[in-house]
């Protein structure tokens, strides 16, 4: 009888060394899934749940949309066992199907906003959830100076534009590897580098006013 | 601020600190020639520092549930078809050798064939090496298996089957949670949450949905089968026994430590069983209705 422990913190992906023994794990345990054993699937989902909820929140920036969307990562996931191939890590292979399922629903909250932007354009000017989360004034004063940095970080992650958000998220609060992204999202590495660059200075003229203010206090 | 085609890589990798020694001092030459850009790469290193401290965020516990739930359900569906696969198999093999065996032989080999229904309806698999020139069975959709059987296949699982090993802490959880259980007609979506809820407390126990109708197509298959009469012999009769459910756990009702649990509605609704079999020590004789609630909602 196997088991399957809740806790993402005892499955905990590895990297470097480990990496590998994971991903042959991973793999075995799609295998065993394919075959009807759930309990290996239910492995792998707890394994990289979190990480996977992690990665949406951040890109969709509204934590139900990004409860949902992990939910319909393991359920497509589950339903496309076959086209898992091994060729891929189960890694890169789920967060390909979640960052396909992130594009389509940004694509789908775009038009609505963009709908509803047409409709309420006379009365409305903050038709834009996100734009309405990156206009608030946070209270300074019962926030801790780390926690406002993160919200400010958070918002201007936000504002950018959703490949350049994805990107952000994937290298530098996911961790992957160049070769993972470029895997992930299929573009070539050096096209992956160029538009790493440019979001990465993207996000750093949205961080502007934060910057000048932190350098005025110094 | 410029940056010329091709520096973009070159200064990704710079940010990143993959950039070889020779290739850094390069863009440092630069750097150092062209304030604004300097700044700009310094406030990006900053940007990207702070987005890595962002705190990581776990799912909620329900995002977990539901995945394994839906496994779950999934699950049941892949043990349908199999069992589908497999019982149109075994009658077809019943048939075959009913129809190219002279009567007088035809007897002692129909007496084996329960063995083959038995196996079938465990895994399909196991009957391979009974069939070895037979073709691999269909794939057979919901609608053709209740055309063949001429049984309407239940949209729904009517029971769990929990098995916790030895372990003494599994069981009190699962106790636990089954004391929450309403002691009602539980929909499918009632039945589906416990058995998540089940896995999430005893995460190395086997909690399975099972549809009793699946043994009452078995019947139905064997009495219309050539072989119904040593079908029979393992077709159990309505209810669904526990012995089968031990049977197929490998153990003698004996050997387990089997509780029902029936909830019961009115009028034409379902009834529906929750059928707990607890393998190995057996527990002390228990009174299901004295620990769940008495009343029902």
């Amino acid at each position: 009888m196997s088991s399957v422990p809740t806790d993402s913190s005892a499955v905990a992906p590895a990297h470097g060394a480990a990496q590998g023994s994971r991903e042959r794990c991973d793999a075995e345990a799609l295998r065993l899934a394919r075959a009807g054993d759930r309990q290996a699937f239910a492995r792998v989902a707890i394994a990289w749940q979190d990480r996977i909820y992690n990665a949406l929140r951040k890109i969709l920036g509204n934590e139900h949309e990004a409860a949902d969307l992990t939910q319909e990562t393991f359920v497509r996931a589950l339903d496309h066992l076959s086209s898992f191939r091994g060729q891929s890590s189960a890694y890169t292979w789920l967060f390909r199907i979640a960052m396909n399922l992130a594009t389509s629903r940004q694509r789908q909250l775009k038009r609505r906003r963009t709908i509803a932007a047409g409709q309420l354009s006379l009365g409305n000017e903050e038709s834009d959830p996100l734009d309405r989360q990156a206009n608030s004034t946070p209270a300074p004063d019962r926030i801790a100076q780390q926690r406002e940095r993160d919200e400010q970080v958070m918002a201007a992650l936000n504002r950018l534009p959703e490949d350049q958000r994805s990107l952000l998220v994937l290298r530098d609060i996911e961790g992957m590897e160049y070769q993972q992204i470029a895997d992930v999202l299929a573009v070539p590495l050096g096209t992956l580098k160029s538009r790493l660059f440019r979001a990465r200075m993207a996000l750093k003229d949205e961080l502007k006013a934060y910057f000048d203010e932190q350098e005025a206090v110094a | 601020m410029n940056i010329r085609p091709g520096m973009e890589q070159l200064l990704c990798d710079y940010i990143e600190g993959t950039l070889e020694p020779a290739r850094r001092d390069e863009v440092e030459a630069l750097l150092s020639s062209d304030a604004e850009l300097r700044k700009s790469v310094s406030r990006a290193m900053q940007a990207r520092d702070a987005l890595k401290s962002v705190p990581r965020e776990k799912a909620p516990p329900q995002v977990t549930e539901a995945i394994l739930a839906y496994a779950a359900r999934r699950s049941t569906g892949w043990r349908i078809a199999r069992l589908a696969a497999a019982l149109l198999l075994a009658a077809s093999l019943g048939v075959v050798i009913w129809s190219i065996l002279p009567r007088e032989t035809a007897a002692p080999m129909a007496a084996n064939v329960p063995v083959c229904v038995e196996e079938a309806a465990t895994e399909a698999t196991a009957i391979e090496p009974e069939v070895l020139t037979m073709a691999a069975p269909p794939a057979i959709d919901q609608p053709q298996v209740q055309a063949f059987a001429a049984v309407d296949l239940p949209g729904r699982p009517a029971s769990i089957i929990i098995r916790t090993g030895n372990d003494p802490e599994a069981r009190r959880r699962i106790e636990a949670q089954l004391l929450q259980v309403p002691r009602s007609n539980l929909t499918d979506g009632q039945l589906q949450d416990l058995q998540a809820r089940l896995l999430a407390a005893a995460p190395a126990s086997e909690v399975e949905l099972v549809m009793p109708d699946t043994i009452a197509m078995k019947a139905q298959v064997a009495k219309d089968s050539p072989v119904a009469d040593a079908a029979s012999n393992i077709a159990p009769a309505e209810p669904p026994a526990v012995a089968m459910r031990a049977r197929a756990t490998g153990r003698t009702p004996a050997e387990s430590t089997a509780r029902e649990m029936r909830f019961d509605a009115a009028g034409e609704s379902p009834r529906y069983h929750l059928t707990i079999i607890i393998d190995g020590e057996p527990l002390p004789p228990t009174d299901t209705a004295d620990t769940l609630p008495a009343t029902a909602p």
